[in-house]
C-alpha cells in the first residue's frame, strides 16, 4: 500500500520561518506528481534536508560527526535574532490507507556565553492520533533508514549510482530491499537457540555418560559443520571473485586473440607495403632518368637532320680516300683507266696528287671523327622514347597503393594500441592459471561438500542416538525435540536467504528492467538490466549477451538513467511504495534522457514530488506531465532576504 | 659542330636557378640541372626567342660538367644547336664556351616560358605536361 507524505510543518527551519506545504491527496488516481518550484538558493534542497532530519536526526545530513556542529546554522537567521534561544521544528504526516503517521522533532537552540549548541527536546511518532512509545523503531518499519536514498535523493545520488561501484551504505540499503538483514537475524537467532538447547543438553546429560559422549561428539560435529560452512561460503565468495577475474581475463584474451590476428595482418600488409615501396622506387627512377634524359627525345628532329648530314660527308670523305687508292694502283700499273699506258707527263701528275692526298692526314681524321659522330647521333636518333604515360600512371597507382597499405596498417596498429605479442603472451598465462585458481577453489567447495554430506550424516546417526538414549529422560527428550526443531530452522533459513536473494534480484532487475526501457535512448539496442552478485549493474543486450556498461561506453547521461531506472525500480521492489522526493535530479542530463525520464514518472506507483527550477522542467516537459500533476507549489522570498522563503500553492 | 667543353660551367641567372631548384625541391627532376637543360631543349625545340643574358649575378650552377651531364645529352645539345643555327643561317658558335652561352640563353627563355605555362599547378600536372611534350 502506497506511504504518501500528506504535509510537511517546518517552524524556523533553515529559510522557512514558519511554514506549512500541504500536498493534497484527495486526488484521481491518475495523478501521481507534485511539483515544487523554486530558483536555486529559495530552499529547495532545505525542504529535502528537512524531510531527512526529521525522519532520520542530524546524521542523516551530516554523515561525518565532526561536522555535525554546524548544525546550529540551521535556524532561521531572523527568528534567532529576535530570540537566541528559540525551537526549530519539522512535522511530517505521512497516510497509508486509512492510517495517519505524524512525526515531530524538535531542537532547541542553547547559548552559554559565546558557545551555542542545541538539543533534541521532542521525538515523537503518532499514528492516527496516538503516541507510539520507540519513535525510531516505527520510523523504521516505516521508512528505513537504510533505504532513505531511494526515496529522497538528489542529483548527486543519482551521479553516485551511476558510478556502478555501490558503497556499504548503498549496499545495506540493497540488502535491506532485497530483505536480507530480517533472514540473517533469523539464523543468527537460530544459532543461538542451538547453542543454548546444546548447552542445557551438556548439563543434563552430565550425569549420564554415554548421552554426555554423544553429545560431545554432535557438537564437535555440529562445530565442524558450522567451520566447513563458513569455509566455503568463504570459498564460494572466493570463487564468484577467481570467476569476474576469470571473465575479465577471458574478455582480455579474446581481444588479445583479435590483436592476433590483426598482428599476422599488418605483417602481411608491411611485406605488401615493402614491395609496393620497392616498386615506386624502382618506377620512380625511371621517371627520373626519363626526364633527364628529356632533351635527347626532345631534340632527336634537329639529331636527325645533323646525323643525315654528317653521313653525307662521311660519304664525300670516303668517296676522296677511294680516289687516293685508285692514283696508288694506277702509279702501280702504269696503266690508264682506259687500258692505255700512262706517260712520264701523266705519271709525274698522278704522283704529285698521290702525294697531297697522303699528306693530307686532316682527310683521314676527318672520316673517322665524321664516322664516329655518324654513329653516335645515329644511335641517339634510335632511342626510343619512354611510355611515359604508362610510367606516370604506374606511380599514381602505386602512391594510392602504398597509401591506402599504410592507412590500413595505422587503422590496424590503432586497433591493436596497448597490446604487444609479450603482453597477449602473458594474457593467456593469466588465463591458464586463472583457470587453474577457479578449478581448485571449485574442488575445494567440492570437497567441502563431501565433507559436510558425510558430516551430516554422522550428525544424523548421532542424532537419532541422542535421541533414543535421550527418551530415556524426559527433559532430555524434550530438548532433543527442540534441538531438531532449531536445527532444521536453521537449515530453512539459510536456503530462504539463498531463495529471497534470487527471488528479490529477480523482482528488481525486473522493475529496473522495465523503467530503463521506458528511459534509455536505446531500447532497441537493451533488453534489460541485470543485477550482479555484488549489485552492481549489467546491460542485458537484445543479442542476448550481457555487458558491463562500461564496457560499451556508457555516456554519463546513460550511466545516470541506468541509476535513476535502478533507484526507482529498487523503490518498487522495497514493496513500500514509499513517496519519492527528488530534488533537481536532471539538471546535467542531456534532454532526450531528461525527457525520457520525466516522462516515465506518471507510470512509477508512488507519490512523486519533484523539486525543481524553470530549467529542470521546461514548458514543453512541463505541458506532457500536466495531465499527472495534483499541485504546484511555488517558492518565493520575502524581499530580499535569503531567510524568508515562502512556499505558495500555483 | 661545336662540342661543349666538360670541364666548363653553366652560370643561370638567379631567376632561372631558382625556378630550376623549385623544380628540383618538388621532386620534379632529380636535379637542378635537368630542369635547366630540359628548358634549354624546350626552347631550341620550339625555337624561342633568345637574347643575351646579362653577365650581373649569375650564378655558377654547377662547378664542372664532368660527370654530371650524360653524354647523350650533351650531344643531343650539341646537334641541336648546330641544327638551328643551320636553319636560321645564324653563324655557328665557334668554341665551348660561345656554345655554352647559346644553351644558357635557351634555358633561361625556356624556363621563363616553363614557369608561366605550369603557373598554379600541382606536381602531377606538371609532370604529366612534360610527358605531353616529350611524347
Amino acid at each position: 500500500m502506497q506511504i504518501k507524505l500528506k504535509s510537511i510543518h517546518f517552524q524556523n527551519w533553515k529559510c522557512f520561518q514558519d511554514q506549512v506545504i500541504n500536498f493534497n491527496l484527495d486526488t484521481v488516481v491518475t495523478k501521481n506528481i507534485w511539483v515544487v518550484f523554486g530558483d536555486n538558493g529559495y530552499g529547495k534542497t532545505s525542504l529535502l534536508q528537512g524531510i531527512l532530519w526529521c525522519l532520520y536526526g542530524v546524521k542523516a545530513i551530516f554523515p561525518d560527526t565532526r561536522q555535525q556542529p554546524k548544525f546550529v546554522t540551521f535556524f532561521n537567521s531572523i527568528a534567532v535574532k529576535e530570540n537566541p534561544s528559540l525551537e526549530m521544528s519539522v512535522i511530517l504526516t505521512f497516510k497509508q490507507g486509512e492510517e495517519l503517521y505524524r512525526i515531530t522533532r524538535v531542537v532547541k537552540r542553547l547559548v552559554r556565553g559565546n558557545n551555542v549548541n542545541f538539543k533534541q527536546t521532542t521525538f515523537s511518532f503518532n499514528k492516527s492520533g496516538k503516541e507510539k512509545p520507540d519513535t525510531k523503531e516505527n520510523i523504521e518499519s516505516l521508512l528505513p533508514e537504510s533505504c532513505k536514498e531511494l526515496f529522497f535523493f538528489d542529483g548527486k545520488k543519482i551521479e553516485e549510482y551511476a558510478k556502478l561501484t555501490h558503497s556499504k551504505e548503498t549496499r545495506n540499503a540493497i540488502e535491506q530491499v532485497l530483505g536480507i538483514p530480517e533472514i540473517r537475524n533469523l539464523i543468527d537467532d537460530t544459532k543461538k537457540v542451538r547453542k543454548e538447547i546444546e548447552q542445557e543438553f551438556d548439563n543434563i546429560s552430565s550425569t549420564k555418560n554415554e548421552l554426555k559422549k554423544v553429545s560431545q561428539e554432535l557438537n564437535e560435529i555440529k562445530d565442524n559443520i558450522s567451520i566447513k560452512e563458513a569455509t566455503k561460503n568463504q570459498t564460494l565468495q572466493d570463487l564468484q571473485q577467481e570467476r569476474i577475474i576469470l571473465n575479465a581475463l577471458d574478455k582480455e584474451a579474446r581481444q588479445s586473440d583479435e590483436a592476433q590476428s590483426k598482428f599476422d595482418e599488418i605483417n602481411k600488409l608491411e611485406k605488401t607495403e615493402s614491395i609496393v615501396i620497392k616498386d615506386l622506387e624502382q618506377i620512380s627512377e625511371k621517371i627520373k632518368t626519363s626526364f633527364r634524359k628529356a632533351p635527347i627525345y626532345l631534340l632527336s628532329g634537329l639529331v636527325r637532320e645533323i646525323a643525315d648530314e654528317i653521313h653525307t660527308k662521311t660519304l664525300i670523305n670516303n668517296k676522296q680516300l677511294a680516289d687516293t687508292s685508285l692514283l696508288e694502283k694506277l702509279i702501280i700499273n702504269d696503266e690508264c683507266v682506259c687500258g692505255r699506258c700512262i706517260d712520264t707527263e701523266v705519271r709525274q701528275y698522278l704522283e704529285e696528287q698521290l702525294e697531297k692526298a697522303k699528306n693530307s692526314r686532316h682527310l683521314y681524321k676527318q672520316a673517322v671523327d665524321n664516322q664516329k659522330l655518324h654513329t653516335e647521333l645515329s644511335m641517339l636518333c634510335r632511342t626510343p622514347s619512354p611510355d611515359l604515360e604508362l610510367l606516370l600512371l604506374r606511380r599514381d597507382r602505386l602512391e594510392e597503393d602504398l597509401t591506402e597499405t599504410e592507412q590500413a596498417i595505422k587503422k590496424l596498429k590503432q586497433d591493436t594500441d596497448g597490446f604487444d605479442r609479450d603482453s597477449i603472451k602473458k594474457i593467456w598465462q593469466k588465463l591458464y592459471q586463472q583457470e587453474n585458481a577457479l578449478k581448485q577453489k571449485q574442488d575445494q567447495i567440492d570437497r567441502l561438500e563431501r565433507d559436510i554430506e558425510e558430516l551430516e550424516e554422522e550428525q544424523s546417526k548421532l542424532q537419532k542416538q541422542r535421541k533414543k538414549l535421550a527418551s530415556q529422560n524426559k527433559e532430555a527428550a524434550n530438548l532433543s525435540r527442540q534441538s531438531d526443531i532449531a536445527d532444521r530452522l536453521y537449515q530453512a533459513a539459510d536456503e530462504l536467504v539463498r531463495w529471497q536473494i534470487d527471488n528479490s534480484r529477480e523482482i528488481i532487475e525486473q522493475y529496473t528492467s522495465e523503467i530503463h526501457q521506458k528511459i534509455t535512448n536505446k531500447p532497441e539496442e537493451y533488453k534489460g538490466v541485470r543485477i550482479n552478485q555484488d549489485y552492481t549493474l549489467g546491460i542485458k543486450q537484445k543479442s542476448g549477451d550481457i555487458v558491463n556498461p562500461e564496457e560499451i561506453n556508457f555516456s554519463p547521461g546513460e550511466k545516470e538513467t541506468l541509476a535513476f531506472a535502478f533507484i526507482a525500480g529498487l523503490n518498487q521492489a522495497s514493496g513500500k511504495a514509499a513517496p519519492l522526493v527528488m530534488d533537481t535530479p536532471f539538471g546535467h542530463l542531456d534532454p532526450i534522457h531528461k525527457k525520457n525520464i520525466i516522462n516515465s514518472l506518471p507510470e512509477l506507483p508512488s507519490q512523486v514530488i519533484l523539486l525543481a527550477t524553470g530549467e529542470d522542467l521546461p514548458q514543453n516537459i512541463l505541458d506532457d506531465l500536466a495531465p499527472y500533476i495534483v499541485q504546484t507549489h511555488v517558492i518565493s522570498r520575502k524581499g530580499d532576504n535569503r531567510f524568508s522563503s515562502v512556499i505558495k500553492i500555483e | 659542330m661545336k662540342r661543349i667543353d666538360i670541364t666548363k660551367t653553366f652560370r643561370p641567372t638567379p631567376e632561372a636557378r631558382e625556378y630550376a631548384k623549385w623544380l628540383k625541391d618538388k621532386k620534379i627532376f632529380e636535379r637542378v640541372i635537368d630542369g635547366y637543360l630540359f628548358a634549354a631543349a624546350f626552347a631550341i625545340k620550339n625555337n624561342l626567342d633568345i637574347l643575351p643574358i646579362p653577365s650581373k649575378d649569375r650564378q655558377h650552377i654547377v662547378v664542372n660538367l664532368l660527370g654530371l651531364i650524360d653524354d647523350d645529352v650533351r650531344l643531343s645539345l650539341e646537334a641541336a644547336v648546330y641544327a638551328i643555327h643551320k636553319r636560321s643561317k645564324k653563324p655557328q658558335p665557334t668554341n665551348s664556351d660561345e656554345l655554352i652561352e647559346i644553351i644558357s640563353q635557351y634555358a633561361e627563355a625556356g624556363l621563363i616560358h616553363l614557369k608561366q605555362k605550369w603557373q598554379g599547378k600541382v606536381v602531377n600536372q606538371i609532370q604529366d605536361d612534360i610527358r605531353k611534350i616529350v611524347n
